[in-house]
C-alpha cells in the first residue's frame, strides 16, 4: 500500500489501482476530472444538460475500457479522447453532420471587443461576444482551441484526441485564433 | 531574423515553441513593431478565451459504484468481473448524487443507458444507490467538518484580533480603578487622621471654670 494519500496519488497510480479493482481509485479519477471533463462538454456541445450526461457516458465508457489503456500515466489525453467520440457521437446523432460546422453566422459577431477591464456590465458584454465568436467556429476548430487554452493539451496530444495529424491540428489553431482576433476586434 | 509570421506568433503564444526558437523570436520583437503589435493582439485573445474557458459548476457529482460479485463462487467471479471489466463488459453504475443542481434544472438528470444495461434487480439497484448516498454523505460530512473547523479557526483569530482592544482598555480601566482606589483609600486615611488630631486636641484642653 503506498504511503501516499490516495487522493494525491497521480493518475497512473490510480488506473493500475482501478484495474486491479479499486473503485475507491477509479472515484478519485472521476473527482479529479469529471468538472473538467463536463466543462469540455459544455463548450463543445453548447447545452449544459447533454454535457451532464455526456459526462457519465464518458466515465462509464473509461471504466469499461481502461484495460486498453497502454500506458496509464497518458490518462487525461486518452480520457478526452473518449469525451471527444460521445461528444461528436452525440452532437451527429443529435443535429446531423451540420452540426459540425459553424453554428452562428460570424458575420452576425460585432467586432466591439475592447472593453475586458471595464466596468461589470461591460465585461458581462465582452464575456457574451467572446462566447457568441468562440461559437460562430467549426466545432473542430472550437475543439482544437478548447484544447489548447482550457486544458493546454501540446499539438501532438490534440491530434491524438482529434483522430487527426499535428498538421491538421495547427490548420485549425492557426485559423481558429485567426478567426477570432478578427470576431474580437483584436 | 526575418519576421517571424502570424503562425509563429501563435505557436509563442501558445507556448509551443523550444526554449530556443522563443529566445530568437523575443530578440526580433523587441526591436519589430509590426511583430510586437500583433503579439500584443494574439496575447489579449488569449487572455480573452482563458477568462471565458474556466471550469463549470456542475449540477452533481459523479459515483462510481461497481457490480458486486455473487457470494455462491465470489472467487471465481472476482475475476471474472475483471476480466469483464478489461474486456469492456463490466456493469458499471454512475450514480448522479444531486447536491443543489436539481434546483437549476427542475427535474433530475436523464438515467444511464448502463444502469439499462447492467439488468439489475431491484434489491440491487436500491443496495447501490444506499452505497452511492452513504459515500457521498461521508465525503460531504468530512468536506463540511474541515470547512466547520477552518471557520472556528478563523473566528477565533478575528474574535482574539476583536477583542484585543477591548481587553486592552479594560487592563487600563482596571490600573486607573487601583490608583483612583488607592487615592481614595490615602485621603481616606488622612481625613480619618486629621478628625482624629483635632479630637484629640479638643480633649485634651482643659475645662474652664
Amino acid at each position: 500500500m503506498s504511503a501516499i494519500p490516495i487522493s494525491d496519488r497521480p493518475d497512473g497510480s490510480l488506473v493500475r489501482e482501478a484495474r486491479a479493482g479499486s473503485a475507491e481509485a477509479f472515484n478519485v479519477l472521476v473527482r479529479r476530472w469529471e468538472r473538467k471533463v463536463y466543462s469540455y462538454l459544455v463548450y463543445l456541445t453548447g447545452q449544459s444538460e447533454d454535457a451532464f450526461d455526456l459526462c457519465q457516458e464518458v466515465f462509464v465508457a473509461a471504466y469499461a475500457h481502461i484495460g486498453r489503456l497502454r500506458a496509464p500515466e497518458n490518462f487525461r489525453p486518452w480520457l478526452f479522447q473518449i469525451a471527444h467520440n460521445t461528444a461528436y457521437s452525440h452532437l451527429r446523432k443529435e443535429r446531423g453532420r451540420e452540426a459540425l460546422q459553424s453554428e452562428v453566422d460570424p458575420r452576425g459577431v460585432t467586432p466591439t471587443l475592447r472593453l475586458m477591464d471595464g466596468a461589470p456590465w461591460e465585461r458581462a458584454e465582452s464575456k457574451l461576444l467572446v462566447e457568441k465568436a468562440l461559437a460562430a467556429l467549426p466545432v473542430d476548430q472550437r475543439e482544437a482551441i478548447i484544447l489548447k487554452i482550457y486544458r493546454g493539451f501540446r499539438f501532438t496530444e490534440i491530434a491524438e484526441i482529434q483522430d487527426c495529424p499535428v498538421s491538421t491540428v495547427k490548420t485549425r489553431v492557426y485559423g481558429g485564433f485567426e478567426q477570432l482576433r478578427k470576431l474580437m476586434g483584436m | 531574423m526575418n519576421c517571424p509570421g502570424q503562425q509563429k506568433l501563435i505557436d509563442w503564444v501558445l507556448e509551443e515553441l523550444s526554449p530556443g526558437e522563443g529566445e530568437e523570436l523575443q530578440k526580433h520583437v523587441a526591436h519589430c513593431s509590426d511583430c510586437a503589435q500583433s503579439l500584443a493582439a494574439l496575447q489579449e485573445v488569449r487572455q480573452a478565451l482563458m477568462k471565458q474557458l474556466a471550469d463549470r459548476e456542475m449540477p452533481a457529482h459523479l459515483v462510481f459504484v461497481p457490480e458486486e460479485p455473487k457470494a455462491f463462487s465470489r472467487g471465481f467471479l472476482t475475476s471474472l468481473w475483471r476480466t469483464a471489466a478489461l474486456a469492456g463488459v463490466a456493469a458499471v453504475v454512475f450514480l448522479a448524487i444531486v447536491l443543489g443542481g436539481y434546483a437549476r434544472w427542475g427535474h433530475p438528470p436523464s438515467p444511464l443507458p448502463g444502469v439499462e444495461r447492467a439488468s439489475m434487480t431491484r434489491p440491487e439497484i436500491e443496495s447501490f444507490v444506499r452505497e452511492a448516498v452513504r459515500f457521498q454523505l461521508a465525503q460531504q460530512r468530512q468536506e463540511l467538518e474541515t470547512a466547520n473547523e477552518r471557520l472556528a479557526a478563523d473566528l477565533r483569530k478575528d474574535q482574539g484580533r476583536a477583542l484585543a482592544p477591548v481587553a486592552a482598555q479594560l487592563q487600563y480601566l482596571q490600573s486607573a480603578q487601583s490608583v483612583v482606589w488607592k487615592q481614595a483609600q490615602e485621603q481616606s486615611a488622612l481625613v480619618e487622621l486629621l478628625a482624629r488630631n483635632s479630637l484629640g486636641r479638643e480633649t485634651a484642653q482643659p475645662a474652664r471654670p
